[in-house]
């Protein structure tokens, strides 16, 4: 048995949540995990050393349509990659980013596998996995089975893991593989465009003072901004926040 | 009998429901500080088509009834009875119009008003004559093919707004009937003569238009009378029993509103360590503020669903529209009191639905007026 | 242009205290509202503002009793040419797999150019959907989009990314798009939307005309099931702060320091 990791980078830096995933991936017990690395031609060692000692093998594929990003070119290669290993994965792990809830579900459709994302927290269940969401707008958190697969998907939120992600220093093995993603895939990345000016991360801030649809009024805002200040925290809000133009979308 | 809202009445007051809270929400504060309605919503009204909802589809309209009106106006008050108020009053004085104007007077004032090119209005009440109509002494003269009239109305909803007014006047005062020495006329307000002071300063519905107008030596065409001279007093009973109807509307409206409030703030505040919904004293007020807002809501949409079948229950209407001013009112009143020493402030919506739900026991026959209506029905003239 | 949108008639919970029902696995209905999932109204407008533009026709997809018919109704209120409801008990509580083999056999043989569908929906959030049903078909499927613009046989898209970045994707058409909220301003329905909607049709369709078996159904359902759900740990009850900004956020401030952890 064995977990894969699927690696999310953006403009050549390799995201924090990949970290993360790493550190879920060996807590479930399955086997060795495999971090994957899916780039346009040249860029696959950069993105590879930065995940050195964190996973025993990481796996290279770079390819053209995999340049940026695409999560069609992506799980085309995921689905060619599971079909020639002798062992398929037990899972496929990814994020609940834009990337992953683009190319997680389209691999779960190549597959007909199972798949749930979303997840805060990921368990081995029997000869499947058991997961904790988070439902009606984090009213209520329900509890799904998967099926067995041969392989299961999952994607997880970002920071949802309990403590700092901690990988025991190892030795990583970095190899490379072709994947034959197919020349027409119907869809091609253009570029990235950086929308905001001065944009936040907010997944990637350490304390959040965050707005909902409860702030009611434009002018509690202040408040909010105020107790984020005096934290040294960052202001996020909820869509609808953003929707009605109360704060701008980079929150 | 159905006590279901058809599909088509669910997604009216559920587009009702969409635009007033989208809307109304941006303008609510505003518009009762300073006393107006913005242009916009107006336009947007009429977009959507919430003007002239209930007139025939050859008069611009959408061909439905007074039960859909009521849907809308209720749903409109329910998010801001001010603006509700300038919106549903929109129409106001078109329900004579219908019933009781010549097709070309039909085919030229009710069109405009869907499309949001006209607003009306409709003028009985002057200074000395309240609630007794047959009082009203603005008096209507024919010079040759002239109505000459001359008087002043009090209280006007939309007099400095209207295009086109629906004016009471005293034609025949030489009839030996009280009922039958008056008659309906329409005045355009850009003819000579004709002068509208805004009233400032009313306690609520805010937003909404109400005026002093004075008419002097003001000349319209003889054909501006609507149906037959001298029955002004019976076309006002019958119009009153259809604008009744919307009326009544707006008081279950406000105090659903009010009632929202109080749930949402009941289960948030917290007392004593437990939210206010914890105590049994809160969980009785609120169970029978909604029985009330229930309760009266039943009554209207009996009335109204009966006006539909062509059946004007003049006292089922009294009733309804009655009830649902008492329910306003109190249903206002105990939400801001379960608000505490927040409901006073201005900060709060439900101040303002407090002070905007008693125009419903005001207006359209005060509550007094309501009940003789229905004992005189019941009891006949003892 | 052949234009589809699928809407999900969803628990509207914003207001609501939830409650799980004895079952454990579902949530007290009571007097909840159902309103159409928030994404698919920015789907369905952006549908309309495709057939506006292009002209075509719009068919609009519903999974759901009949209940539910009034997110449909919506859909041809404010433009989409007819509708179509698929319904059968087996689907009840379905997870995305089942709810998307039905979607598949809802489109049946018809070919779409464009097929729109929200992002996510907001009950259970799984955004498993658009790009499931887009496999099915065996066309290009595009996620989370915040702009799109269709010219040429292709839609030019930029997806929203986190931290203020976006992605700039081509996809060739036919293709399935999601929908990000925000893209546009839903428009509001009209009396006159509301009439109209009622003179055009709504086809019913069941498992059976959708082309699924019970042993189908069987399979999807197997893939993810659902063991139960629980209203999360709640602390002790929250305490309203009152005061300028600068004092609600210094008295804030303060609580946090004495509760510890975060400082
Ligand atoms: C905001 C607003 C908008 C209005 N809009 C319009 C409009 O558009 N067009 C229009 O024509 N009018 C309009 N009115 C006038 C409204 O209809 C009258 O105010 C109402 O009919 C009561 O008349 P009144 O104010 O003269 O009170 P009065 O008739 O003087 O009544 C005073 C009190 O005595 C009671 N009373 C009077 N007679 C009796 C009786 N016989 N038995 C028992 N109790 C009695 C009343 O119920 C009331 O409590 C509006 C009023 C307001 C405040």
């Amino acid at each position: 048995m064995s977990v894969w990791v699927v690696a999310e980078h953006r403009n050549g830096a390799m995201r924090e949540v990949t970290y993360e995933l790493l550190s879920h991936g060996a807590a479930l017990g399955l086997g060795p995990v495999t971090a994957l690395v899916f780039s346009g031609p040249g860029d696959g060692s950069a993105l590879a050393a930065s995940l050195d000692g964190k996973a025993p093998r990481t796996l290279i594929v770079e390819d053209s349509s995999l340049l940026g990003f695409n999560g069609t070119a992506q799980a085309a290669a995921l689905a060619t990659l599971i079909s020639q290993s002798t062992e398929p994965p037990k899972v496929i792990l990814g994020a609940h980013s834009a990337a992953g809830m683009d190319w997680a579900p389209t691999l779960a459709g190549k597959l007909a596998c199972p798949a749930v994302t979303d997840v805060v927290a990921l368990a081995a269940e029997g000869a499947s996995l058991a997961a904790t969401r988070v439902v009606y707008g984090g009213k209520l958190n329900s509890k799904v089975k998967l099926g067995e697969g041969p392989s299961v998907i999952a994607t997880i939120r970002p920071g949802s893991l309990e403590e700092e992600p901690s990988l025991t220093p190892m030795t990583t093995t970095i190899e490379t593989a072709n994947a034959d993603i197919p020349a027409e895939l119907g869809k091609r990345f253009v570029a990235w465009v950086e929308e905001l000016a001065g944009a936040v991360d907010i997944s990637q801030a350490d304390i959040l003072v965050s707005v909902g649809r409860g702030i009611q009024d434009k002018e509690n805002i202040d408040v909010a901004e105020a107790l984020a200040e005096a934290l040294g925290a960052t202001l996020s809000c909820s869509r609808p926040v953003v929707d009605i133009n109360w704060l701008p979308k980079e929150r | 009998m159905s006590f279901n809202l058809t599909s088509e009445q669910i997604d009216i007051q559920k587009a009702a429901r969409e635009f007033a809270r989208g809307e109304f929400t941006k303008w609510a504060r505003e518009a009762d500080e300073k006393e107006y309605c913005p242009e916009v919503l107006y336009k947007q009204a009429a977009e959507l088509g919430f003007q002239g909802i209930f007139f025939p589809e050859e008069y611009g309209g959408a061909g439905l009834g007074y039960m859909e009106f009521c849907l809308v106006i209720e749903e409109f008050w329910r998010v801001d009875p001010g603006l509700g108020q300038s919106l549903g009053s929109v129409v106001f004085g078109s329900d004579l119009l219908l019933t009781f104007g010549s097709e070309e007077q039909k085919k030229k004032y009710l069109p405009p008003i869907t499309e949001g090119e006209a607003i009306m209005a409709a003028a009985i009440t002057e200074a000395d004559a309240g609630s007794d109509v047959t009082a009203v002494a603005t008096r209507a003269v024919l010079d040759g093919d002239e109505w000459v009239i001359n008087g002043t109305k009090m209280f006007i909803t939309n007099g400095n707004l209207a295009d086109y007014i629906i004016l009471y006047c005293l034609t025949d005062p030489d009839n030996p009937s009280r009922h039958q020495r008056h008659s309906c006329i329409i005045v355009e307000t850009d003819r000579p003569g004709f002068a509208a002071t805004k009233i400032h300063g009313k306690m609520g519905i805010r937003a909404s238009d109400t005026a002093e107008l004075s008419l002097t030596d003001l000349r319209v065409p003889k054909e501006n009378l609507i149906g037959e001279r001298g029955e002004g007093f019976a076309q006002f009973m019958a119009f009153f029993n259809r604008t009744r109807l919307h009326i009544a509307a707006q008081g279950i409206g406000v105090a659903q509103g009010a009632l929202d409030m109080a749930t949402r703030h009941v289960k948030n505040r917290v007392q004593f360590g437990r939210p206010l919904a914890a105590l049994q004293a809160v969980q009785f007020k609120i169970a029978e503020m909604a029985t009330r807002v229930e309760a009266s809501r039943s009554l209207l949409y009996r009335a109204a669903s009966l006006a539909d079948q062509g059946i004007f229950d003049h006292k089922l209407i009294a009733m309804a529209k009655w009830t649902a001013g008492e329910t306003g009112v109190r249903v206002t009143d105990e939400a801001l009191q379960l608000h505490g020493g927040y409901g006073y402030l201005a900060e709060y919506d439900i101040e303002r639905f407090y002070r905007d739900a008693k125009i419903v026991e005001l207006y359209e026959g005060t509550k007094e007026v309501e009940k003789q209506v229905i004992a005189r029905v019941i009891l006949g003239k003892a | 242009m052949k234009i589809a949108v699928f809407v999900k008639h969803v628990p509207d919970v914003a207001e609501a205290d939830l409650e799980v029902a004895a079952d454990g696995r579902t949530v007290k209905g009571g007097e909840l509202p159902f309103e159409m999932n928030e994404w698919d109204r920015f789907a369905l407008e952006e549908a309309v503002l495709v057939k506006d533009s292009l002209g075509g026709e719009l068919t609009s997809f519903l999974i759901g009793d009949e209940a539910a018919e009034e997110s449909l109704r919506r859909c041809l209120a404010v433009g989409a040419d007819r509708a179509v409801r698929v319904w059968d008990d087996g689907l009840a509580g379905a997870n995305p797999f089942a709810l998307t083999a039905a979607m598949r056999g809802a489109i049946g043989e018809d070919e779409y150019d464009l097929i729109l569908c929200g992002a996510q929906s907001s009950d259970d959030g799984y955004g498993l959907g658009g790009p499931l049903l887009a496999e099915a078909l065996g066309v290009p499927s595009v996620a989370l989009v915040n702009k799109m613009k269709v010219e040429g046989g292709k839609v030019l898209v930029t997806r929203e990314l986190e931290g203020g970045w976006g992605e700039e994707v081509e996809v060739d058409l036919p293709a399935l798009v999601t929908i990000q909220t925000g893209i546009n301003e839903p428009r509001y329905v009209s009396i006159l939307g509301i009439k109209k909607a009622r003179k055009k049709p709504i086809d019913l369709m069941d498992a059976v005309s959708v082309g699924i078996t019970a042993e189908r159904l069987a399979t999807e359902k197997e893939k993810l099931s659902l063991v139960g759900i629980e209203t999360p740990a709640v602390g002790e009850g929250a305490e309203i702060l009152e005061g300028s900004p600068e004092e609600v956020a210094a008295k804030c401030l303060a609580l946090l320091k004495e509760a510890g952890g975060v400082l």
